[in-house]
């Protein structure tokens, strides 16, 4: 199986080195009707190595989403410098593709209209790519559903668009930003399952931002552990849990239960009530 | 089928009413005189000049008020200030009834055909520059952020996010434009004339031809529904991929 999907899985970037690396990163929102600066981020500064699944878990509002939209480009550090492959982020780039909370996915694009997309505005459509999205449709489990709209699918459903949206554009990075929370329960444990199995025959690395501790330590490498705001490295933790993981078969292991723990432990001391959201990043038009 | 049975129930009636009370012929036709009417205007030849007396200026006025009315309404929801400046006038003609601003239009162009023409245009201008205004401005963040995210620029936001987006909103802005088009069409009809569906329906009534007055005025009706019930059919076409369809 792996032979035969490697030609069409070249990942952007294969530098040996950091592939994402952040260094004292200060992130700002203005906020207009206090007429004050919110920081989001403050001194972070972490390394992800390539080919790494990495989880950042944190209470909300801590400023996890917000580091992700910065190595996407989407927002710029106030201070400090965020380096892919070595290089400065100063915008979105092929290297890297995002998948969101609440799918962002076209409504009036089918299915397959939208895993095309990021072609499109990449301007990398060719004679190979109706054969690449078929094959992600496939590999995300929606053959047959290639001409549906996003409304006639179940959130589980969009979802995995959205995934193969993402991966079609063959990211060296994957950035997933709390992707299963508008998914429900059940769903979810079975996408973590699906993602992980994917994942495996891509081999990029992925930035997974979670709140849920079960979700971190069932499909990251290293557990990335975020302060309330603004928002720091608090401890990074490896996953030393051989793979592959299913959520619902390692949950009794002593070294899951000792993760989970010290996980909770770290997040516990730092709680504090719900936060404000910060503003919208991007305006339409602008 | 049940409307058309609806309808006869209805004709029934009235029929029943003309003949329980004996009223004038002046106050209230029978559906009978009525249907007379309508084959002495057939005869007589004046029904089809003045269907397209009325069409015409409509269409004209319709036509340009979309050619320019969608493009600046998309580029005024697009721009911040542009909105903040244009946003107050825009409103502020939109509530004013075109029965008060007509006469500043006949005085300045007179009687013609280009009168009527000038006001369809603007009284569909509004309503259509205001929705395609309001379409841009509520676009999904999520969904510019998205194609952001695949390295959009603002052209391609626009064009593959805003308009897509906006289509909806554009079409439910024609439907009002040809609705308030066609009631700024009837203001310059019934009151200076013209030519027209609507001027034959006050030449009538200053005849006191009640039944042929009715004629007209179902003239005008039956027009009325075939517009709206087009582009209530556009307006769905256009927003079959919404969760919620706005009729």
């Amino acid at each position: 199986m792996p032979g035969a999907e490697g030609d069409l899985m070249k990942p952007e970037s294969t530098s040996k080195a950091a592939a994402i690396s952040a260094r004292g990163v200060r992130v700002e929102y203005e906020r207009t009707r206090q007429k004050d600066k919110l920081v989001a981020l403050e001194d972070f500064s972490i390394d992800i190595k390539a080919g790494e699944f990495v989880t950042i878990v944190g209470p909300s509002g801590c400023g996890k989403s917000t580091f992700l939209n910065c190595v996407a480009g989407l927002w710029f550090p106030a201070a400090g410098e965020i380096l892919v492959s070595g290089k400065q982020v100063t915008g979105p780039g092929r290297d890297r593709s995002v998948v969101f909370q609440d799918y962002a996915l076209m409504p009036w694009r089918t299915v397959k209209a939208n895993v095309r997309m990021g072609l499109e505005l990449q301007r990398r459509e060719d004679d190979s790519t109706d054969k690449k999205v078929a094959h992600y449709i496939e590999l995300v489990g929606l053959t047959g559903f290639e001409d549906a709209y996003p409304r006639e699918l179940s959130g589980g459903m969009r979802q995995r668009v959205g995934l193969a949206r993402a991966l079609v554009t063959e990211p060296g990075i994957l950035l997933m930003d709390e992707p299963f929370a508008a998914v429900d329960a059940i769903t979810r444990e079975l996408m973590q399952d699906e993602v992980a199995r994917i994942i495996k025959s891509t081999g990029q690395t992925i930035v997974f931002i979670t709140h849920s501790v079960d979700e971190a330590i069932t499909l990251g490498d290293r557990i990335i552990v975020i302060t309330d705001r603004p928002g720091r490295v608090k401890e990074i933790l490896p996953v030393a849990i051989p793979r592959p993981r299913s959520g619902r078969e390692i949950r009794h292991l002593s070294e899951y239960v000792e993760l989970r723990d010290r996980v909770w432990s770290l997040l516990a001391k730092d709680k504090q009530p719900a936060q404000v959201r910060p503003p919208a990043e991007t305006k339409a038009g602008t | 089928m049940t409307a058309l049975l609806s309808f006869i129930a209805f004709l029934i009636l009235w029929q029943s009413i003309v003949w329980a009370t004996g009223i004038r012929e002046t106050l209230l036709p029978s559906p009978g005189s009525v249907v007379t009417s309508f084959g002495e205007i057939w005869g007589e030849g004046i029904l089809w000049p003045a269907i397209v007396d009325s069409l015409q200026p409509l269409f004209l006025g319709l036509v340009v008020a979309l050619v320019v009315g969608i493009p600046l309404g998309l580029l005024i929801g697009s721009s911040g200030w542009l909105d903040l400046i244009a946003a107050p006038y825009l409103w502020g003609f939109f509530a004013t009834p075109r029965i008060a601003t007509a006469p500043v239009f006949i005085l300045w162009l007179g009687l013609g055909f280009q009168t009527k023409t000038v006001l369809v245009f603007i009284s569909a201008l509004l309503p259509v520059m205001l929705s395609c205004k309001e379409g841009v401005q509520t676009v999904d963040e999520s969904l510019i952020r998205a194609a952001r995210s695949f390295g959009a620029g603002r052209f391609d936001v626009f064009r593959r996010v805003v308009v897509p987006y906006t289509l909806p909103f554009i079409a439910n802005g024609i439907r009002n434009g040809i609705a308030r088009g066609f009631v700024g069409l009837l203001i310059i009809e019934m009151t200076v004339g013209r030519g027209g569906i609507g001027q034959q329906v006050i030449r009538s009534m200053g005849n006191f031809d009640t039944a042929r007055m009715f004629a007209f005025t179902a003239v005008l009706m039956v027009t009325a529904l075939f517009l709206i019930t087009l582009s209530r059919k556009l307006e769905a076409y256009a927003s079959r991929w919404r969760e919620e369809v706005y009729l």
